[in-house]
Order: structure tokens, then C-alpha cells, then sequence
């Protein structure tokens, strides 16, 4: 292919144990070891969006082992083997085509080692860089930094987005509990002649807590399920955004639902059980 | 029934006190029609209140059926004033979201009493008042004579020993005055005890005895 058409994928040359070391599955065919060497036939290792894009079919990864490719030049290359796609610059990036050729066959002056340890990475750092300075004493080690500290780069803008975003969902928690307080402490004054006659009457603590309270749950009731429904319609919209849940996540969905209400009942339950201690004579006298 | 041994209430405002009631002693026995009656501020209303246990700030013995009201706790007290005691005020306290069938169920409803006798119970009290004709209407919907009808079938539908009542003509004209107070004689010549709050000599004179309060003492018995 030629001109503007033709397909782009990103490379990287890695060593053998790459796929390992990064726990990235092989769908299909081998990784790199110590044969793929200067002297051996050019092999690659491509991702699973690559061989679709390329070997369509029942079984792309299958289709692809065996293929061979060039990359602009005269070398072929030979597809050895199928990883599975991987996020490489971000977390809500496309699925985008890999290619990993080995690093004794592909060689970059500059390269990152990626070392993965059973204890804590950070007690590690002083022993690699003696290991490095055992090499070549003038080989600079730099940028030294666990996974975890080079992945928080990358979802520093989805965790800003989430954090930015949670911080609104507790505003408007809190002002949903407000304003449910506000409804119920009014709620409460406008009846407090009557629970001085239920009183009057008979009723106990326990049942103006429970007359209080219906009109809080039914409130909040109404109010979670209009919540759902509009959630329903409104999160497939922002599907893009979410990463490792669905748009209808039931946990998320159940959770919420019932931090909603558990809110909403606790702002019901302050004024209602104010109006517990209504003093019916008072209550009745200003009338 | 009742018995009272200086009873004193008393409100308290910053060094100040006022004192509602006096060193009160009375007694109420079963059966009795009692009216209680002095200028406005005598304590007339307040110690309807407390002996419808539905005042608990005061000092002094109070003994209902031989039981130490004094002694008991909030909760003892609601039970005995749930029990024994039905009110009855001057400005009928009817629930005005309510018909008068649900405005009569409210006190049955507080009871353990299952719903069908409840509804059996309300039909009951709606045909012995003569108001099953106005049992779908609401209270705005009812004369000043009607509602304090109802309120009177409220006050008796749990059957209680004691009947308090507030003023209970206080709002009403002559004619309808006279049919709440030929209905409260009715009751009490059927075993109902009670006590009413009253201005009017005349409705006082219904009763067995007339209890004259002044600045918080009994100043006639």
C-alpha cells in the first residue's frame, strides 16, 4: 500500500521475557528467546488488532502465525506470535495495531528495562542500578520509577476527571440530603398540630416516627427511580469515559441506589424524630 | 378513679418563677361528672392536661385506678392515658385531610386491634352519633356542631373510663352547646367518667360538681 492509505502501527523493540515479565497473554505462537538472534530469521510478535486488521477471518491469530510483512524496507519479517491488545499510551485510547520485534534483531540505542520483582519494587532500585554499573560503569541509569508510578502519568488525567466528578456527585449528594431535610423539617412544622392530636389520641413515639418517615421514603423512593431511569439514558452517553465497568454496571447502580436512600432516610429521620417530642398540648394550644 | 395530692406546676424563667397550679387535692370517683371551672389563666387547661398524662412537668402525687402516675415512666404513662383517657377540645382538633370515618379509626388505629373489628367498631360509632350519613365527608365539610360531634365519637370509639374535655362548647352556638352537653350526660349515665373545662355556668350545672379554680388554687370544690 501507498500514499495516505497506507496503515501505521506503533513498534517496539523488547528483549526476551518481554511478554513475561509483562504478564501480556500470547493468544497464539511464541514469544522471543535467546535463538532470535543477529543471525536468525527476522521475527515479529504483532497484537490481536493488528492480525484482524490484516489476517481477517474465523481465527485471525491463527491466520497470522507464519505471515510475513516489511515495514517500508526490503526486510521481511515473520509473525511468530499474537498478543493480546494492550492500552500502550492511554486508558481510553482505541484499539490501535502492535508490532514487538526482538531487540537482538531490532537494536535501539536507548532502551527501558523492565524488571519484575516478588518483594517491593521500590528495595530493588539500588541493586539494578549496581547490576547496571557492574556493565558498564558509565552506562547513566535514569527516570528509575515503578509500574505503578509510570502508570499513574497516564491515568493522571482520568483520575482528575474521576476525582472532579466524584466531588460533584458528593455536592449533589449533600444537596440532595438538604434539601430532603429542608422538605421533612418543613414537613414536620406544617404537622405539628396533628401530631399533637395523634398524640392526643394515642399514637406513640415509635408511630409519629413512622408517619414522619413515609413521606421521606416515598420522596426518596421516587426520587431514586427517576434517578435510575435518567442514569440509564444519560451513562451510555459517557461510555467512552468509563474504563473496566459498563455503562449499566448493576453493582455501581445497586450501590448507589441505596447510599441514595440510606441519605436520604438519615435527612427524613433528624425531623421525624423531632417530631417525636412534640408537646401536644403545646401543639394544640396554638391552634 | 382519681386522686391528686399537692400537685404544683410551675414555669421557670431565668430567676422568675410562675406558678400554674397550687397544691392541688382532688378526687374523682367512677362515674363522676365533674366540671372544672375559673377566670382565663386559673390553670383550668393545664391541669386537664396533667390528668390527661399528657402533661409531665409538675410535682405532686397522682394516682389513676390506684396506679402512681408520679412514678411512672413516659412510656407507663402513654399506655394508661392510651387505655383510660379520651379528649375531647374547643376547636374539635378533627384531621382536616381526613373523613370522618378515618378521623374516627385514628385512635383504634394506635391500638392492637385488628382492622376488621376496627372498621366494625367505626360503623358502629358512626350509627350510635347518627353521622354514618357524613362518614365521606371532611371536616369543612361539617357544621361547628357536627365536627365537635365527631369529636366526641372520637374521644369514646376506644372506650375509654375517662372522658377530658376542653371548652368542649366553647365554639359551638346555644342549640348545638346543648346537644354536645345532652350527649356528655348520655355518656356518663352509660359509665363514662368525666371531666370537662368550662366557662359556662350552665354547661357546669350538667355535672355532679363544680371545682372553682383561681390563680392555680382550688378556691371552690
Amino acid at each position: 500500500m501507498r500514499g495516505a492509505n497506507v496503515p501505521s502501527a506503533m513498534t517496539a523493540s523488547v528483549g526476551t521475557n518481554y511478554f513475561e515479565t509483562m504478564r501480556t497473554p500470547l493468544i497464539e505462537g511464541r514469544g522471543f528467546g535467546d535463538g532470535d538472534g543477529q543471525d536468525a530469521p527476522r521475527v515479529i510478535v504483532v497484537n490481536e488488532t493488528f492480525a484482524r486488521r490484516f489476517f481477517p477471518g474465523a481465527n485471525p491469530s491463527e491466520n497470522a502465525i507464519g505471515k510475513r510483512v516489511r515495514f517500508g524496507g526490503e526486510q521481511f519479517w515473520q509473525i511468530v506470535g499474537v498478543a493480546r491488545d494492550g492500552k500502550y499510551f492511554s486508558i481510553g485510547e482505541a484499539p490501535r495495531m502492535f508490532v514487538y520485534s526482538p531487540l537482538l534483531q531490532d537494536y535501539a540505542t536507548s532502551a527501558t528495562l523492565i524488571v519484575r520483582t516478588s518483594s517491593n519494587p521500590e528495595r530493588m532500585i539500588s541493586t539494578i542500578r549496581d547490576e547496571v554499573r557492574k556493565l558498564d560503569p558509565n552506562l547513566p541509569v535514569f527516570g528509575v520509577k515503578t509500574l505503578t508510578e509510570h502508570m499513574g502519568v497516564s491515568l493522571f488525567p482520568a483520575r482528575v476527571a474521576a476525582t472532579l466528578l466524584g466531588g460533584f456527585g458528593l455536592l449533589a449528594l449533600t444537596l440532595a440530603g438538604i434539601g430532603i431535610y429542608g422538605v421533612m423539617a418543613y414537613a414536620v412544622t406544617q404537622r405539628t398540630r396533628e401530631i399533637g392530636i395523634r398524640v392526643a389520641l394515642g399514637a406513640r413515639p415509635t408511630d409519629v416516627l413512622r408517619l414522619c418517615m413515609r413521606h421521606g421514603v416515598l420522596l426518596s423512593v421516587i426520587g431514586v427511580l427517576i434517578g435510575l431511569v435518567a442514569t440509564f439514558a444519560l451513562t451510555r452517553l459517557m461510555a467512552s469515559l468509563l474504563y473496566g465497568v459498563s455503562p449499566t454496571d448493576a453493582v455501581t447502580f445497586i450501590s448507589i441506589s441505596l447510599l441514595l436512600t440510606a441519605v436520604a432516610l438519615l435527612a427524613s429521620y433528624l425531623p421525624a424524630r423531632r417530631a417525636t417530642k412534640v408537646d401536644p398540648m403545646i401543639a394544640l394550644r396554638h391552634e | 378513679m382519681i386522686k391528686l395530692r399537692n400537685v404544683e406546676k410551675v414555669y421557670e424563667a431565668g430567676n422568675s418563677k410562675t406558678f400554674v397550679l397550687r397544691r392541688i387535692d382532688m378526687d374523682v370517683r367512677e362515674g363522676e361528672f365533674v366540671s372544672i371551672m375559673g377566670p382565663s389563666g386559673s390553670g383550668k387547661s393545664t391541669l386537664l392536661s396533667i390528668l390527661g398524662m399528657l402533661d409531665s412537668q409538675w410535682t405532686g402525687e397522682y394516682y389513676f385506678d390506684e396506679t402512681a402516675v408520679h412514678t411512672a415512666n413516659q412510656k407507663q404513662r402513654a399506655a394508661l392515658h392510651k387505655q383510660n383517657i379520651g379528649f375531647v377540645f374547643q376547636s374539635y382538633h378533627l384531621l382536616d385531610s381526613l373523613t370522618v370515618y378515618e378521623n374516627l379509626d385514628i385512635p383504634l388505629s394506635y391500638r392492637d386491634i385488628k382492622p376488621k373489628e376496627r372498621a366494625a367498631i367505626v360503623a358502629d360509632t358512626l350509627d350510635r352519633f347518627s353521622v354514618v350519613g357524613k362518614k365521606d365527608l371532611y371536616p369543612n365539610q361539617l357544621s361547628g356542631g357536627q365536627q365537635q360531634l365527631v369529636a366526641v365519637a372520637r374521644a369514646v370509639i376506644a372506650r375509654p373510663k375517662l372522658l377530658l374535655a376542653d371548652e368542649p362548647t366553647g365554639n359551638l352556638h346555644s342549640t348545638q352547646g346543648k346537644e354536645i352537653m345532652d350527649l356528655f350526660k348520655r355518656l356518663n349515665a352509660e359509665g363514662t367518667t368525666i371531666i370537662q373545662v368550662t366557662h359556662s355556668e350552665q354547661n357546669a350545672a350538667n355535672g355532679h360538681r363544680v371545682i372553682n379554680l383561681a390563680d392555680g388554687w382550688i378556691v371552690g370544690n
